[in-house]
């Protein structure tokens, strides 16, 4: 069943000015980001179709997308778009925050993000090889990795990457930025939660003080006589 | 003043050949530069798709850390170039998001870096007139285009192009080197980048139309500035071959190996050894090529000035038997005639 959830559309919307600049009601579907893309052609939605996604009111249909996890972020899109929408930006935040939100996202740049990063937060600087064999273990997809052993030869042989890593100098100063940013990434998106569900609350008070107040308009509307209620209608 | 260079991880080890030959030719150049103190990773792609703070407070050590040494960095790899610049921008505009990042940060970032990509930094302070004027050997028949990649392109008003669509950077110090450089499509398209590691047919399918629009702009070798475009390029282009059941074999240079090659630098001081696909029978060949092209002309010169010696020679000699033969005719003639006619 596809939801439409106005509320969380608007608090997006608004998070989204205030963090990119940019906002999501300025596109009007031209589609040039689309057109432009060049890995639209993996995404379960194209960018446009994603623009439109978040004017409606899916956004929990976009926070679980492939389309977030495999943009490039080669900002193509942004620079073509004629109305100067952030999009590459828009996909940037939306997906910081589905990795905030732990969600279970479909493809394996999760598991590259979270190899690259805690490598580096281990060892200051990007030990590769090391890089490499934590991503292909955790993507427990021995095929990949075998369909990229071949590359180790040349590698190898002209001696571009030491297998073992090394830590740098720097390297606690680096794992405490890592430690310190994605505890305070989790507490902001738990508060920005508790303000959206504060939101919603709020909405469906009113909502329902609407609906009752059109009740009430619609009994004395049918009280007062069938012209005003054609009117009224 | 002294430049700060970051050189970042890539071209600690995969990329070595990058980091090598970008400090050959700074130093050609006559750029004073050092490299950062204790520099670590720039956060690269991963840390801005997962955190946004994250990402500019990794970027804001190595600013503060670049202030050891002065307020202008270059940062060969565009990746490395565009996370510092971004960090360093957003900082300086916000004392707010300063007062943020310090927070993570174990010593505070106080000042304000400018940050440089190689070709930004050799445009603007260098000059192609500088460029040009150190050029040793001759690569005028090495035929290439420049692949600028998502990084040096966009945002334009960030890497300080004119157009996101068509930038300049790379082309004019490519001929300002007087390498044959060819015009082209695929500037600015991606070639997959660090999604060629998860989603392995998107890196395929972008790298390979790369190489296949190189080639058909009449191209003997990309010339690029990013190490991961490098990787993507030439240590996967076997795997490009095999997916879509392609022959490539085009060699990938690193800009700072095509100017110091230019200058005159061997092939093991750009580290062409390192280089997945064999550059150096096709540098080897341009250069010969060249140099038969220069024999020719100097040849065909000599001919021609040889010609031209032969005619005035001839016309000197014509001009000396013209002299005395109007004097004969004149004589042989000698008809009781006017001194007025004329034949």
């Amino acid at each position: 069943m596809i939801r439409y959830d106005a509320d969380q559309a608007a608090f997006y919307r608004e998070k989204l000015v205030k963090r990119v600049e940019a906002d999501v009601r300025d596109c009007y579907q031209c589609g040039n980001c689309s057109a432009g893309c060049p890995a639209a052609f993996t995404f379960d939605y194209t960018p446009n179709q994603v623009m439109r996604m978040l004017q409606v009111g899916l956004v929990d249909k976009v926070l679980d997308s492939s389309a977030i996890q495999l943009c490039i972020q080669c900002l193509t899109c942004t620079a073509r778009c004629p109305r100067n929408i952030d999009i590459a930006g828009i996909f940037e935040d939306l997906k910081t925050v589905a990795v905030a939100q732990e969600r279970e996202v479909p493809e394996q740049v999760k598991t590259f993000n979270k190899a690259f990063l805690s490598a580096v937060a281990r060892f200051g600087r990007l030990p590769e090889f090391y890089d490499m064999a934590t991503f292909y273990m955790g993507t427990m997809n021995p095929k990949m990795a075998l369909g990229n052993v071949g590359l180790m030869v040349p590698v190898m042989t002209r001696r571009k990457m030491p297998l073992i890593p090394r830590r740098a100098k720097g390297a606690d100063e680096v794992g405490r930025i890592y430690k310190k940013t994605m505890e305070k990434a989790k507490a902001r998106e738990k508060a920005e939660m508790k303000t959206l569900e504060k939101l919603r609350a709020e909405a469906a008070k009113a909502g329902a003080a609407a609906s009752g107040a059109a009740g009430h308009g619609a009994k004395a509307a049918g009280s007062s006589g069938a012209g005003e209620s054609e009117v009224a209608e | 003043m002294t430049l700060a260079y970051y050189p970042g991880c890539s071209l600690r080890h995969s990329s070595e050949e990058l980091d090598h030959s970008s400090r050959k030719v700074l130093e050609a150049l006559g750029v004073d530069f050092k490299e950062i103190p204790d520099w670590t990773c720039c956060g690269s792609t991963p840390a801005h798709m997962v955190d946004h703070l994250l990402a500019q407070s990794l970027a804001a050590r190595n600013l503060r850390q670049a202030t050891e040494i002065g307020d202008e960095l270059v940062a060969p790899c565009p990746s490395c170039y565009q996370r510092e610049k971004n960090a360093a921008v957003e900082i300086k505009e916000s004392d707010e998001f300063r007062a943020e990042v310090n927070e993570i940060l174990d010593k505070p970032y106080t000042g304000n870096v400018t940050c440089y990509s190689l070709p930004e930094y050799l445009i603007n302070f260098v000059g192609e007139e500088k460029v040009a004027s150190l050029v040793k050997v001759d690569l005028s028949q090495l035929k290439v285009v420049p692949y600028y990649g998502c990084l040096l392109g966009r945002p334009n008003d960030m890497v300080g192009e004119e157009s996101p669509e068509q930038p300049m950077m790379m082309d004019l110090l490519l001929q300002a080197a007087g390498v044959d450089v060819k015009w082209w499509n695929y500037k600015t398209e991606c070639c997959g980048a660090s999604v060629g590691m998860p989603k392995e047919e998107i890196q395929r399918k972008l790298s390979g139309k790369v190489l296949e629009q190189a080639l058909a702009a009449g191209a003997d070798a990309v010339v690029v500035c990013c190490p991961l475009c490098h990787v993507n390029l030439d240590l996967k282009q076997g795997q490009i071959n095999k997916a879509l059941g392609t022959d490539y074999k085009v060699p990938i240079l690193h800009l700072p190996q095509v100017l110091g090659l230019a200058f005159g630098m061997s092939e093991d001081d750009v580290m062409l050894q390192k280089n997945i696909v064999d550059p150096r029978p096709l540098i080897k060949r341009v250069i010969a090529e060249a140099a038969a092209i220069k024999a020719e002309e100097e040849r065909k010169a000599a001919e021609k000035a040889a010609k031209e010696a032969a005619k005035a020679a001839k016309a000197a000699s014509d001009a000396a038997a013209g002299e005395s033969a109007p004097a004969k005719a004149a004589a042989g003639a000698t008809p009781s005639t006017d001194e007025e006619v004329t034949p």
